[in-house]
């Protein structure tokens, strides 16, 4: 018995020292022209309560790949690796350094804010290009010339919530529900709290919650029917704001819902009585019932390949990838450049005149400061399908 | 010194625990009063009055009587719930007394000394230390006010080496700061060279300066208890409180220890205050004797008449008097044989009625 | 017979205790480990052997031991069990921080702005330590492990609502909500959940090892001076600890603040290590990671922490090739080592082979030890 441990501890060593020499020794083979395919890289949160987001990203991503692959065989040849970061920051950093490791030319972002801005940092430093699908604040792109957003930016999505509420729900008595533990959630509702009373209109509560307590909010939706709202911003994802709409319904309290980008998935959530979504507001890029032919490719595609109906994350990486692709084209670049040169090259692309088209959007133009131009569109919960606003 | 020890190796090592209930049927008032005026044996209820409090301190020994007494104790008791488990204590000690403190296991004699340095609050009555009384006082006040004690169940500091717990004790007279602790400043090599000394001075009186380096908690059991005098000594109290000092040491140890507690009493001259079921150590150097039972006095006096007074010997002692001689005839016969032998040390230490091994 | 009452204790009477204060041992060993990896990481990184992967976790690397030292402060050394190091970790973050932006309007050598920062997070830091020892170092063992991880939350939640920004005359202003008065949007530092944003990213390899050797540095001193035997005196046995006068409550405390100060130095680095820093960091798990780090190297070990921190902050990064299986690896390896590291039996057996291996055989008596210990637990195990 005492000999097996000991051998059993000899491997579990050796194993570990294996990996760990493994993991020194992968410094030597970075890019330098080598034509092999051009890694576009992602970090994001596959493991823990994010990893929704994180493996929605990298099956849209590993989607597009796979179709620009097949797609050209005679063109510039794609790899896609996505390597789990937690959504926090420091892994962040080390999962992008693995994949620096592993010779990565292009990195589409990270997946979350948090650990994207740490990240885009490096690769500013290390001037590779990036373009974020999801990262949403506004300090991933700030001061940073190599580093775009596929998704609108916090404020711009605040801001957008917030004119679009002022110009069609100009009589609602506006509450906002919010997690404050959450840098994605209180920065739409920053900017949109500051938007909306720029109009000179007053939010009648505000109610926050942190993610250590995000399953009770008797408190927050009590406050908000005391206080009259008949119209509730969530800048939230959507799992707690799906026990928000479950508690506001055991009490009887039925205003209009209206959400974020973040509320995309709350059809498709387990256990959820899709029912007492009906009427909920969003402003979102994507749709996955929208009927247009890209859309309905790109789900196709994604519901064979994954089994699930693809979400807004999803659509976000697919359409960076084809980004990234068609400016790589534009710029006349071929598999053998260096990230340095592809960076410069992809930079003068997104930064000047370069229109892409996807499933979040038709016609996306990004700006000097790295922020994407696209109009998002409020849709309504009907039947348990997103409807666009009337 | 050789024909000292061999002497008291043989006194009588009684555990009285053993012998405890034989007090319990006791009830009659018994008053000494034809001893020069000293009490032996007083019924507690009749003789502490709490309106008119016992004066005890005609047992301060001659030597100490013109000095003020180091500890002055009236009417003390203290309640744990519904039970009182001391009531109407009266002691004095004198400033270079050796002082015992004798009775059955549960008798309240620790409970005593916990009141003494403050680890219980009494609930009744006075504490003067030193001329002052000690209410409100913590026990790291008792302490500094000059008060060091051990414990019956040795309290040393496990992990630290046998010289960091001297040191420890000298902590008061080390004079450096926190800032100077982190930095090691040559204050701080100052200090620790000269309370390295100091610990090694307290160290030779005990004999242990091999084991200095070593950890208190791997000891053995005497030299536990060798340390933990040790340790209350180098915090400098004008008294010492011990409890059960000889506790698991075998009757060369103990005699030795004899020797050192006088030993420190007077090249320190303090007063010592201390608990022990083994009579030999107590009769051997005690100059004083409070025999306590049932959280009360029971008796005071001098050890010639604690030992001699023949109602105190049939209450304290009297069931088992025969068994104790029987097995007193059978000890002697071995430990003389050893002798005989040359390996009184072995033959002691291998006995079986020792409370705890080493 | 004046100066030698007792009998001298015979060699043959201890030859079952155990030698104690191995303090210069401990040093040497704890410095070398830092300087020694130190250098030789360094050679391999300029003759291009280490990746960007390992590269990129030296700092966090250094601030994780540096962090398991001083929590071994609190849990070794004082004997209490801190749930809520990662809390101290934060307030030295931000307040470090912030004093890097300030101190970065008007001054651009970077050496005094990280030795500025890292003092004014240890100070800060140590602060919130004072203020939070003094309700609750009067509880003991589970309770102060509880209340430690509340405050460790409330630290963190605090962090969440609190906004710092410069106004447009460069002065620090600051508030409890989303806007601050007379500060852009754009010229806040810290901005609640979001956390700090645009920090220059200062910290280096070296700044690491100087943070770790100076942690080393105070712990080391500090447990073997006049304090640090007060605080293993009293964690040994409080009854006695006061019984000789030593101040329980003031002893428990100074572990506790230069604990957290320490922690607060750290934290500094490892935020002027990121360009972003979000409160969410420093939760509950960071603490428990930590206190991992104390536990696998053993309670008290100073280089055993060291060991256990650098290994276990390295060891998730290497599974990545296992991809989803990664933290499920991570955690079985953590409980096998865990179980390994603290099986008596095997313990005895890894020491018995070093003993044979042991290059320093013939200098000290481990050697000997080794093997002694390896006989008797083969007798227990027949």
């Amino acid at each position: 018995m005492k000999k097996n441990w000991t051998k059993f501890v000899v491997v579990a060593l050796s194993c570990m020292m294996a990996f760990m020499l493994a993991a020194c020794g992968g410094g030597g083979s970075s890019d330098a022209g080598e034509a092999g395919p051009v890694l576009l890289g992602n970090t994001g949160p596959l493991t823990g309560p994010a990893a929704i987001y994180g493996n929605a990203v990298k099956n849209g991503g590993q989607l597009a790949v796979d179709e620009i692959n097949a797609a050209n065989p005679d063109g510039i040849q794609l790899a896609w690796q996505a390597e789990d970061d937690e959504a926090d920051g420091e892994k962040a950093v080390n999962a992008y350094n693995k994949l620096m490791d592993d010779g990565m030319k292009v990195f589409i972002g990270s997946t979350t804010s948090g650990s994207c801005v740490a990240a885009s940092e490096k690769a500013f430093e290390d001037r590779v290009f990036e373009l974020t699908p999801s990262a949403s604040q506004v300090a991933v792109t700030e001061g940073k010339d190599n580093v775009f957003q596929l998704c609108f930016s916090d404020p711009n999505q605040g801001v957008a919530a917030a004119d679009w509420v002022v110009a069609n729900m100009a009589d609602a008595k506006v509450g906002v529900i919010y997690n404050n533990a959450s840098d994605y959630s209180a920065g739409i509702f920053d900017k949109f709290k500051a938007e909306y009373e720029a109009s000179g209109k007053q939010l009648v509560a505000v109610e926050a919650f942190s993610d250590d307590a995000n399953t009770d909010f008797q408190a927050q939706i009590n406050a908000m029917k005391n206080a009259g709202a008949d119209f509730v911003f969530l800048p939230i994802y959507y799992t707690p704001a799906s026990n928000i709409l479950i508690q506001a319904d055991k009490i009887g309290y039925a205003p209009t819902f209206f959400g974020v980008d973040g509320m995309d998935g709350i059809l498709t959530l387990e256990g959820f009585d899709t029912k007492l979504a009906e009427g909920v507001m969003l402003l979102t890029p994507f749709i996955a019932t929208a009927e247009d032919e890209a859309t309905q490719n790109f789900v196709a595609a994604y519901k064979e390949a994954y089994g699930e109906e693809p979400n807004q994350f999803a659509a976000d990486a697919y359409d960076c990838v084809y980004a990234v692709y068609g400016a790589m084209n534009a710029a006349g670049l071929d598999a053998s450049a260096s990230h340095e040169e592809i960076c410069e090259a992809l930079i003068a692309q997104f930064a000047g005149d370069y229109v892409a088209s996807g499933v979040t959007g038709a016609e996306m133009e990004w700006n000097e400061a790295g922020e994407v131009n696209k109009t998002p569109n409020a849709m309504v919960i009907e039947n348990g399908v997103y409807v666009p606003v009337q | 010194m050789a024909d000292k020890k061999d002497s008291r190796e043989v006194i009588r090592d009684i555990d009285i625990s053993d012998s405890g209930h034989a007090y319990e049927n006791r009830q009659e008032i018994y008053y000494n009063d034809n001893v020069g005026g000293r009490a032996v044996f007083v019924d507690s209820k009749e003789q502490y009055d709490p309106d008119e409090p016992y004066n005890d301190e005609v047992f301060i020994p001659e030597k100490d009587r013109d000095k003020a007494p180091i500890l002055q104790v009236k009417n003390l008791g203290i309640d744990f719930g519904g039970l009182t488990a001391v009531d109407n204590f009266n002691l004095t000690l004198g400033r270079t007394e050796i002082g015992g403190l004798i009775g059955p296991n549960g008798a309240g004699k620790t409970t005593i000394f916990n009141m003494l340095t403050k680890v219980y609050e009494p609930t009744r009555g006075e504490i003067f230390f030193d001329g002052k009384s000690t209410k409100g006082m913590t026990t790291v006040d008792i302490n500094k006010a000059g008060m060091a004690r051990t414990f019956q169940n040795i309290r040393l500091f496990d992990k630290l080496t046998v010289e960091e717990n001297i040191k420890v004790a000298l902590h008061h007279t080390t004079n450096y700061g926190l800032i100077d602790g982190m930095l090691h400043t040559p204050k701080y090599r100052h200090e620790e060279f000269r309370i390295r000394k100091e610990a090694m001075k307290y160290l030779k009186i005990f004999g242990m300066t091999k084991t200095a380096d070593y950890r208190a908690g791997s000891l053995p059991y005497g030299a536990q208890r060798r340390l933990e005098i040790m340790r209350a000594l180098a915090t400098k109290p004008k008294l010492l409180l011990l409890d059960e000092p000889a506790a698991g040491m075998n009757p060369s140890e103990t005699s030795e220890l004899m020797d050192t507690i006088k030993e420190i009493r007077d090249r320190f001259q303090i007063a010592v205050f201390l608990i022990e079921h083994d009579m030999s150590l107590v009769m051997g150097i005690c100059e004083g004797i409070v025999v306590l039972n049932y959280g009360r006095v029971i008796a005071k006096g001098w050890p010639e008449e604690i030992q001699s007074n023949p109602k105190v010997i049939e209450a304290y002692l009297g069931k088992s008097r025969g068994k104790m001689e029987e097995e007193e005839e059978k000890e002697k016969a071995d430990i003389e044989k050893a002798l005989k032998k040359g390996r009184l040390e072995s033959a002691a230490s291998g006995k079986p009625d020792r409370k705890a091994g080493e | 017979m004046a100066e030698r009452i007792l009998k001298n204790i015979s060699s043959r009477g201890l030859k079952n205790a155990v030698k104690g204060n191995e303090y210069r041992k401990e040093a040497s060993i704890s410095y070398g480990i830092l300087i020694g990896g130190y250098i030789l990481f360094q050679i391999l990184t300029a003759a291009g052997l280490i990746g960007h992967n390992l590269q990129g976790q030296f700092v966090p690397i250094c601030v994780y031991i540096s962090l398991a030292v001083s929590l071994n402060l609190v849990v070794g050394i004082s004997g209490e069990l801190s749930l809520g190091h990662a809390g101290f970790m934060a307030v030295g973050a931000f307040s470090g921080i912030l004093m890097s932006r300030i101190l970065g309007q008007s001054m651009s050598f970077e050496p005094a702005i990280i030795i500025i920062s890292m003092l004014f997070g240890a100070l800060i830091a140590s602060i919130a330590g004072f203020i939070i020892g003094i309700p609750i170092l009067g509880l003991r063992g589970d309770y102060l492990a509880i209340v430690t991880l509340a405050f460790g939350e409330i630290i963190r939640n605090f962090m969440n609502v609190l906004y710092f920004g410069f106004d447009g005359n460069g002065r620090l202003r600051f508030a409890f909500n989303h806007t601050i008065d007379g500060v852009e949007n754009n010229d806040r530092i810290i901005t609640g959940a979001i956390g700090a944003t645009g920090t220059k990213t200062m910290a280096t390899f070296t700044w690491g090892l100087i943070l770790c050797l100076f942690t080393v540095f105070i712990v080391l001193n500090l447990k073997n001076s006049k304090q640090g035997r007060a605080i293993m005196s009293i964690r040994d046995n409080r009854i006695a600890g006061e019984s000789i006068g030593l101040d329980v409550r003031k002893y428990k405390l100074m572990a506790f603040v230069v604990s957290a100060a320490l922690a607060g130095m750290a934290g500094c680095l490892f935020g002027l290590n990121y360009s972003t820093l979000v409160p969410i960091k420093f939760n509950f798990n960071t603490s428990v990671l930590i206190l991992v780090f104390v536990v696998l190297g053993g309670v008290g070990n100073i280089w055993g922490g060291i060991i256990a921190a650098a290994l276990l902050t390295v060891l998730p990064e290497t599974f990545r090739q296992f991809a989803d299986y990664r933290m499920l690896t991570y955690a079985i390896v953590l409980i096998l080592v865990m179980i390994c590291t603290y099986n008596p039996a095997i313990k005895s057996r890894l020491s018995g082979f070093w003993a044979k291996v042991n290059p320093f055989k013939n200098k000290n008596k481990s050697g000997g030890k080794g093997k002694g210990k390896r006989k008797k637990s083969r007798k227990e195990a027949v």
